[in-house]
């Protein structure tokens, strides 16, 4: 397949103009979806399964601690995801 | 915000942007927001596996990534039609989302391969770094770069973004995408 590659560019890369262009674009479609906030169904939902809370302060969830990486427990059986390492510090996308 | 209930909190925090992530990665409104809710729920059922000090985002995006991972396996024919036959059926709701360029967008990102997707979205949206990207998706950081750098290479050509010069680029993103007819 001749896909993502076009000769004229090399390597396939975007320019910054486009890659700018085209993030912009993807953030905006993003932004909509989390500008409508929380349905009423997600938050019946949460309350009707009265999240039970873990120990631990709400500024420990809040707050990432920035202590040495401390991989954290797999999800167990239903979802298979490796562990999210800590710390974990939210960063704006580097473009 | 209660704070008398922070595993709550975060996870109510937490909802516009696993719903925007999910509605990118599976371009429909109704099949994402089932996602979000089979995320919700297996996240309280496995809450003892979730280490408080950490990302409690980033878990939540780990366990939606791992469900539609899930629901796309068995959808598989389906999803993997990149001629768009599965793109005509992506659905979003007309009156919250009327631009055009909501519905082009998805369209357009249901044709990447949904690693190419995913690590896109976690990168260009959702504003995790390389790093916390590459723990969600379970694999290594250089393959986050190549997949979003090869996401945004086909992204470019769906939309029609690409210029081919610098001179093309005082056209608005806006304007390219509008003037596109499907």
């Amino acid at each position: 397949m001749s896909k993502e590659v076009s000769p004229r560019r090399g390597a396939g890369r975007l320019s910054r103009k486009d890659q700018g262009r085209l993030g912009d674009l993807l953030k905006q479609v993003y932004e909509d979806v989390v500008r409508e906030g929380i349905p009423e169904r997600f938050q019946n939902l949460l309350n009707e399964l009265k999240v039970p809370d873990t120990k631990g302060p709400a500024a420990e969830l809040a707050q990432p601690k920035s202590s040495e990486a401390e991989p954290a427990e797999g999800l167990g059986n239903g979802a298979r995801g490796k562990p999210v390492e800590a710390p974990i510090v939210r960063t704006a996308g580097r473009e | 915000m209660n704070t008398e209930h922070p595993v709550k909190d975060s996870m109510i925090a937490a909802i516009p942007s696993l719903r925007a992530f999910a509605i990118s990665l599976c371009g429909n409104v109704d099949r994402a927001d089932d996602l979000v809710q089979e995320t919700l729920m297996r996240a309280i059922a496995h809450l003892s596996s979730f280490q408080p000090g950490t990302n409690m985002s980033a878990w939540l995006f780990t366990i939606l990534r791992n469900a539609f991972r899930s629901e796309y396996r068995k959808r598989r024919r389906e999803v993997e039609d990149a001629d768009g036959k599965y793109a005509d059926t992506l659905k979003s709701n007309p009156e919250q989302h009327s631009r055009v360029e909501f519905d082009e967008m998805l369209t357009a990102l249901a044709k990447l391969p949904p690693d190419q997707r995913e690590a896109l979205i976690l990168i260009g949206a959702s504003g995790f770094s390389y790093e916390e990207a590459a723990a969600i998706c379970e694999c290594a950081v250089g393959t986050i770069k190549s997949r979003v750098s090869r996401a945004r290479s086909r992204l470019a050509e769906l939309l029609s973004i690409e210029s081919p010069d610098e001179f093309g680029a005082d056209q608005s993103t806006r304007a390219v995408v509008l003037d596109k007819t499907y």
